[in-house]
């Protein structure tokens, strides 16, 4: 199969309201190309899971996702045997005529296992994107249960044999940095980090997903962020704080900003009090350097 | 004219000489990148320089650090290859004419002058009716080597409350809580599928990073010989501590404390780490703590411990930053301050007021007998957090 070149898959992206640069079109083209998952780490509210969702809406496949957290182990992660159904059938069965080895043959067999996002990814006919969101929140131990999925793209149970992949899916990890990967996962893995976006990728960002907003106020509200994600904050606002911020004010028909409706809306774009507060304090100097002039 | 054969072979001997350049670098570069390279070539040639930038990036960089310095060395390598393939001279930069100045070994006498500072003379001996509470009271200032074995014994105490932490993994279990039907199938294979009896189990307990940070600062000197113990013991008991040092700037000993021959640790100290007795920088220390180190260590399964006094000349702010960091990214922050045992202290130094708010347990650790008030309160509030 012809995998798409980079202006392609930026045009695929678009097409699907994802902004992407030429770095992340050339990862995702890579991706696809070398049958590579690809790493992607940032900080929260980029985009990164955004990557994903958008490659399986272009790609028409589905989005498996699996969602990491701490002490997720392979039983949730790649399968499960029905154990209560196994429990069941023997129970049933006490009395049949049936061996033992008929009767473990049929307790695992394909009827009784239960597939796990890792195990369907890749039982699937057709390739799909499989989704690893925020691995750094599972435990190093858990990385392990990967390596053998992405180097080589099988999976062994230990009742069944090796299952082979069927179709390779196109996987994408993403990571917000609350640990440090191990080097065996990178090492499988192509990486991409995405920053916070600069001004005029902002400002297309918005345009394109609120094509109704006023320009002036997408203008406002670009700068205003620029200027509030190099204060020191606890946690930055994203792409995804902006975009909410830029529906709501839009949604409000304001077209400007000032200083009350930054103070009364400071909610939507910060997410801790403490930020909040300080954000509050620099007003007058962030509409300075944003360029606002506030209506006090 | 160059033939396809020759591009090609020209194309594979800059991919490996770019190759080994950033190997050189520190960039964990094998044959299989190269391969990869190779065949995202033979899919499609860059277009430009800068495609080919991001190419190149995409398929070396493996983290965050080699990220931001990709783009300058990429073109450092292409500059130097046009300056040398245009001259046809290879232009030899002198890259270290002046070789990393020679840090002063520090002599013992320094950290033999931290540790004792006009405290032997003045040991306080305390009247009581055993020889145990007489040590339980002794203020560390006075604290002795041949009390290890006590203090020892309480640090182990301490790590085993510390590294109580329930996870959501389980393990096979004796109390009929929870029915391990995964196991009772399991076992049930061994006996012809009868199923016998049922299995249980129960949460596994987490293994917890400790972060140990202690202040080696002058207005902490005369609890030196205590901290170095306490340290020392620290890791001795603890599989996975990180410990750090700071007076000015933050160290790290935990490769040093390793060692199990106090002796050999103590030579270790005085030769490698020239900062004992300075001024107290917490926030700086914290904030490199944070920078250097924060992102590795720093997480819901690690627990900080800081033993300081809270006295501070350095800026507010960045102390507050820090420590705000560090309580959002770990379990817990526990303080453990030695003026603390002083009933009438208050925790009223600015650094301290600042960092107050970001400390999950505060106490005093003065004293073996203050050491088991931490176990004891480690004791309530874990079981109170697990409970709740």
């Amino acid at each position: 199969m012809n995998k798409p070149s980079v202006e392609k898959i930026t045009k695929l992206l678009q097409t699907q309201g994802y902004i992407a640069d030429h770095s992340i079109a050339m990862s995702v083209h890579l991706s696809m190309l070398l049958q590579k998952p690809l790493l992607i780490e940032g900080p929260a509210g980029v985009g990164k899971t955004e990557i994903a969702k958008v490659m399986s809406k272009a790609l028409n496949t589905d989005l498996i996702r699996l969602q990491c957290y701490e002490g997720l182990d392979a039983n949730q992660a790649i399968y499960e045997w029905n154990y209560q159904r196994q429990l069941l059938y023997l129970k049933m069965n006490e009395q049949s005529d049936l061996t033992v080895k008929e009767k473990e043959a049929t307790i695992f067999s394909s009827t009784f296992l239960m597939e796990r996002p890792l195990l369907k990814s890749i039982m699937a006919p057709q390739s799909q994107v499989l989704l690893i969101d925020e691995i750094d929140r599972a435990d190093e131990e858990f990385e392990s249960f990967f390596l053998e999925l992405l180097s080589d793209w099988q999976i062994s149970i230990p009742e069944i044999g090796t299952l082979k992949a069927k179709s390779i899916p196109h996987v994408i990890l993403t990571s917000n940095r609350n640990r440090e990967l191990s080097e065996a996962l990178r090492r499988r893995c192509l990486y991409l980090w995405i920053d916070y976006p600069g001004f005029e990728k902002e400002l297309t960002i918005i345009h394109s997903k609120i094509p109704d907003i006023n320009k002036n106020l997408a203008t406002q509200i670009c700068r205003f962020m620029q200027e509030v994600r190099k204060m020191k904050l606890e946690k930055s606002p994203g792409i995804a704080e902006t975009l909410d911020w830029a529906i709501a004010l839009s949604s409000m028909h304001i077209d400007h900003l000032d200083k009350e409706i930054v103070e009364s809306t400071l909610g939507v774009v910060l997410k801790d009090w403490q930020d909040i507060r300080e954000t509050k304090m620099s007003l007058s100097e962030l509409f300075e350097k944003t360029g606002v002039i506030p209506k006090m | 004219m160059k033939t396809n054969a020759q591009r090609q072979t020209n194309l594979t001997a800059h991919i490996i000489e770019f190759s080994r350049f950033l190997r050189g670098k520190g960039f964990d570069i094998g044959p299989n990148e190269e391969v990869d390279l190779l065949r995202s070539y033979q899919a499609k040639v860059p277009a430009s320089f800068v495609e080919q930038q991001h190419l190149f990036k995409a398929i070396f960089v493996k983290n965050r650090k080699q990220h931001l310095r990709f783009d300058e060395l990429y073109l450092q390598f292409w500059e130097e290859r046009s300056l040398a393939e245009d001259s046809k001279i290879k232009q030899q930069k002198d890259k270290s004419p002046h070789p990393p100045p020679k840090q002063k070994a520090p002599s013992i006498q320094v950290l033999k002058e931290w540790l004792y500072a006009g405290r032997i003379d003045e040991e306080k001996e305390v009247a009581a009716y055993s020889a145990f509470e007489a040590i339980g009271k002794k203020d560390f200032s006075a604290f002795l080597s041949g009390e290890q074995k006590e203090l020892l014994e309480i640090i182990r105490l301490i790590a085993k409350q510390l590294a109580r932490k329930e996870s959501r993994r389980y393990v096979r279990s004796s109390k009929k809580k929870q029915v391990d039907l995964k196991n009772t199938i399991r076992q049930s294979l061994r006996n012809g599928l009868e199923i016998n009896q049922f299995l249980y189990k129960e949460k596994q307990e987490r293994k917890v990073k400790l972060i140990l940070i202690c202040d080696v600062s002058k207005s902490m000197e005369l609890y030196s010989q205590f901290l170095i113990e306490f340290m020392y013991a620290f890791q001795q008991e603890v599989h996975q501590l990180h410990s750090f040092i700071f007076s000015t700037r933050l160290v790290s000993l935990s490769k040093i404390l390793r060692d199990s021959d106090f002796e050999k640790v103590l030579n270790n100290l005085s030769e490698q780490v020239p900062y004992w007795s300075g001024g107290t920088r917490i926030g700086l220390s914290l904030e490199s703590f944070k920078e250097t180190y924060g992102d590795r260590l720093l997480g819901k399964d690690s627990i900080v411990l800081i033993l300081s006094d809270g006295w501070d000349t350095g800026d507010l702010p960045t102390l507050k930053n820090a420590m705000r960091h560090i309580h959002k990214k770990a379990d817990r922050v526990i303080w453990l301050n030695p003026l603390a045992g002083n009933s009438n202290y208050q925790p009223a130094t600015k650094g301290m007021e600042v960092c107050m708010p970001y400390i999950d347990i505060f106490t005093s650790a003065h004293n073996l007998e203050s050491l088991r008030g931490v176990v004891r309160h480690l004791k309530r509030r874990i079981n109170s957090s697990t409970t709740s």
